[in-house]
C-alpha cells in the first residue's frame, strides 16, 4: 500500500506558511490499489525498515525528490512538476519509480505550502491508481519470479498478501532555496539516520520525471562512497559567455551534464548540511555542499540520456515521447 | 545559406516528410520568410536537390567531400561581396523567425554571432570517474544554429581549418573560434529548439513540437 502521510515533525513553528496536517489517505481511495494487487505492482522490492546492526549487504536509502522550487520558466503559473505528463504529472512518475526501486526505505516529497492541493492531487489520482494496476500485469510475471529466484540479501521478501508495504509517501514542506528545503528533509529523515536506519539519502529533482529504475539502483550502489554519486552525460562545445554576451572561452572540452538523483552517505550529508546552514554557504548542487565539507570529490556515474529536466514548455512533449518509446506507455486518456 | 549534410547512419534523409513537408524545407521556408534575407543558398547533394520544388533558393552549390569542404567552396562561390552569411543546418527544422531576426540584427555590429542557449544542468569536468572543476553554470552557453559571419571572416577561417591537416570537424563557428581567436564570437539567444534531427524518435519530438505549436 502507498500510504500517504504528512507528519508535521521536523518541522519547528514558523518555517512554514502553513502547520502541516496529517493525511492519511485510507484504502479504496483514489491510490488504494488492493494488497493483492500491490505483491506483484511496482512495489514488490519492499524492503521492511532496516535496524541498525541488522546483517545486511545492501544500503538503505531515503529518496528526497523536490518539488519546491518555483519552476514556471516552462510557462503557465503553475508550479511546472504538477504540469501533466502522460496522463499524470510530472511529478508523479518519477514519485513512482523511485517508490518501486528495491532499497528505497523512505520516499519524501519536499514541497511549496502553497502547492499543497496540487501535490495532493498529483499523488492520488485516480489514473495514477488505474496506471499502477495495468503496470502489474507486466510485472507479475517478470519482477516477482526474479526476486524469488534471486533471493534477497536482507531477507526481505516480496510482501505477502493482506500485508502493506513500500514506503509511505512522506510530504515535508520546503524552504526558499533548493538547499533549505534539502536541509528541512535531512532533518526529517534525521531520527532515522542517527538510528542507523538509512544509510543513503538519493536527492532527486521533480523536474526529471524520466529517471529510470536502473539509474536509481546504480546511484543507490555508488553513493556509499565517500563524496557520494552523482549521474552524469557527456556534452560537447560548450562556451563560456563573457558578461557583454560574447564567447570568452571557447575550448571548455568534454563537460558532464549533472543529473539527479546525486546519492550521499546519509550521516555525513546531514552534517554537511546542518553545518552548511550554520555557515550561510550556498552550493550550486548537493554534490558542491557535500565535497565543500568532507572535502571529498563525488564521484561520476554514466546517467541517461532520456532523464531530461523539464525546462522550456516543448521538453514536455520530448519526455511524452521518451515514456512512449521506453515503453512506459501514457495514460489511457 | 542553408547546409544540408549527410547525417550520422541511421539518421532520416533530410527529404522525409515532417509535418507535411521534406524536413530541408522547414529551414529553406523559414529563411524565406525573412525579411532580414535577401537570397539562399542551399548547400546539398544532387539527389536531395531533385527532392525539391524550384523557385526560392537562388543558388545551390553540390557538396564536396567533407561538410568542411562543402561549406568552404559555397563560400568561395559566393565571391568577393561585403555580404553577411547566416549559416544553418538543414537537419535542425525547427527554425524560427525571432532567432534569425536577432542573429541578422547581432551581425550589422559584430563579424561573428552564434545561436547559442543556456546550460540548463550544472556542467563539471571529471577526471577518473571523480568530478574536478565546476564552472558557473550561468555563463556557459550550449551552441545551436543559425551561425552568422561577415563573408570575408568564415572565407578565411575555413581556409586555415582546410590547410591545417589536424582541422577536427566543428560546427562552423567552432572554425573561427579556433583559427581566428582574434575575432569576437557574439552569442544570441536561440530557441532551445535547434537539436538536430539525427534519428527516427528525434523526427517525432519534431512533429510532436511543430504540431503541439510550442514555437
Amino acid at each position: 500500500m502507498l500510504r500517504l502521510s504528512v507528519p508535521a515533525a521536523g518541522h519547528k513553528a514558523g518555517e512554514v506558511g502553513e502547520p502541516a496536517r496529517p493525511r492519511v489517505l485510507p484504502a479504496g481511495s483514489a491510490l488504494g490499489f488492493t494488497a493483492r494487487e500491490f505483491t506483484a505492482g511496482p512495489h514488490y522490492g519492499y524492503h521492511a525498515p532496516v535496524r541498525a546492526g541488522e546483517n545486511r549487504t545492501s544500503p538503505a536509502a531515503a529518496a528526497v525528490i523536490l518539488a519546491s522550487g518555483a519552476g514556471v520558466r516552462v510557462g503557465g503559473e503553475r508550479n511546472k512538476v504538477y504540469l501533466p505528463l502522460g496522463g499524470r504529472s510530472v511529478l508523479a512518475w518519477s514519485v513512482r519509480t523511485f517508490a518501486a526501486t528495491p532499497g528505497i526505505a523512505a520516499l519524501l516529497v519536499v514541497i511549496r505550502p502553497q502547492d499543497r492541493p496540487l501535490a495532493d492531487t498529483a499523488l492520488s489520482d485516480s489514473v495514477l491508481a488505474d496506471t499502477v494496476l495495468a503496470d502489474t500485469v507486466l510485472a507479475d510475471t517478470v519482477l516477482a519470479d526474479t526476486v524469488l529466484a534471486a533471493g534477497r540479501p536482507d531477507g526481505a521478501l516480496p510482501a505477502a498478501p493482506g500485508r502493506p508495504a513500500g514506503p509511505a509517501v512522506e510530504i515535508i514542506h520546503g524552504g526558499v532555496q533548493r538547499q533549505d528545503s534539502e536541509l528541512m528533509a535531512l532533518r526529517h529523515l534525521s531520527p532515522r539516520i542517527t538510528a542507523g536506519e538509512i544509510d543513503v539519502v538519493l536527492m532527486h529533482d521533480a523536474a526529471r520525471p524520466l529517471v529510470s529504475g536502473e539509474l536509481v539502483s546504480a546511484v543507490l550502489t555508488a553513493a556509499a562512497g565517500p563524496g557520494g554519486a552523482v549521474p552524469g552525460v557527456p556534452r560537447h562545445g560548450l562556451v563560456l559567455a563573457s558578461e557583454d554576451g560574447a564567447v570568452a572561452e571557447a575550448d571548455l572540452g568534454t563537460m558532464m551534464a549533472m543529473q539527479t538523483p546525486q546519492g550521499f552517505p546519509a550521516g555525513p550529508l546531514l552534517e554537511a548540511y546542518e553545518r552548511a546552514a550554520a555557515d550561510g554557504f550556498y552550493g550550486t548542487d548537493t554534490a558542491a555542499c557535500m565535497t565543500r565539507h568532507t572535502g571529498l570529490p563525488a564521484r561520476c556515474v554514466p546517467g541517461d540520456e532520456h532523464n531530461i529536466k523539464i525546462t522550456y514548455p516543448h521538453d514536455l512533449v520530448i519526455a511524452e515521447k521518451f515514456l512512449a518509446s521506453t515503453g512506459r506507455t501514457p495514460c489511457a486518456r | 545559406m542553408v547546409v544540408a549534410a549527410d547525417g550520422p547512419p541511421g539518421a532520416p534523409s533530410l527529404l522525409a516528410p515532417l509535418a507535411g513537408k521534406p524536413i530541408v524545407e522547414h529551414s529553406i521556408d523559414a529563411f524565406a520568410a525573412a525579411p532580414e534575407v535577401d537570397e539562399i543558398v542551399l548547400v546539398a547533394p544532387p539527389g536531395l536537390v531533385r527532392g525539391l520544388p524550384a523557385g526560392r533558393v537562388t543558388l545551390i552549390a553540390g557538396t564536396a567531400g567533407s561538410r568542411a569542404a562543402s561549406v568552404a567552396r559555397a563560400v568561395e562561390a559566393l565571391g568577393e561581396a561585403q555580404c553577411h552569411l547566416l549559416i544553418h543546418d538543414a537537419a535542425r527544422p525547427l527554425i524560427g523567425p525571432r532567432v534569425i531576426a536577432a542573429c541578422a540584427a547581432a551581425l550589422g555590429s559584430a563579424d561573428a554571432v552564434c545561436a547559442a542557449v543556456p546550460a540548463s544542468d550544472t556542467m563539471v569536468t571529471v577526471e577518473n570517474d571523480i568530478i574536478s572543476e565546476r564552472p558557473d553554470r550561468s555563463r556557459l552557453r550550449r551552441r545551436e544554429y543559425p551561425q552568422g559571419f561577415r563573408l570575408p571572416v568564415i572565407r578565411r577561417g575555413y581556409e586555415l581549418a582546410l590547410a591545417d591537416p589536424g582541422y577536427q570537424p566543428t560546427d562552423d563557428c567552432g572554425v573561427v573560434l579556433r583559427y581566428l581567436p582574434g575575432v569576437p564570437v557574439r552569442l544570441v539567444p536561440g530557441s532551445g529548439q535547434g537539436f538536430p534531427v539525427t534519428s527516427p524518435l528525434d523526427l517525432d519530438i519534431a512533429e510532436a513540437i511543430l504540431r503541439a505549436q510550442l514555437r
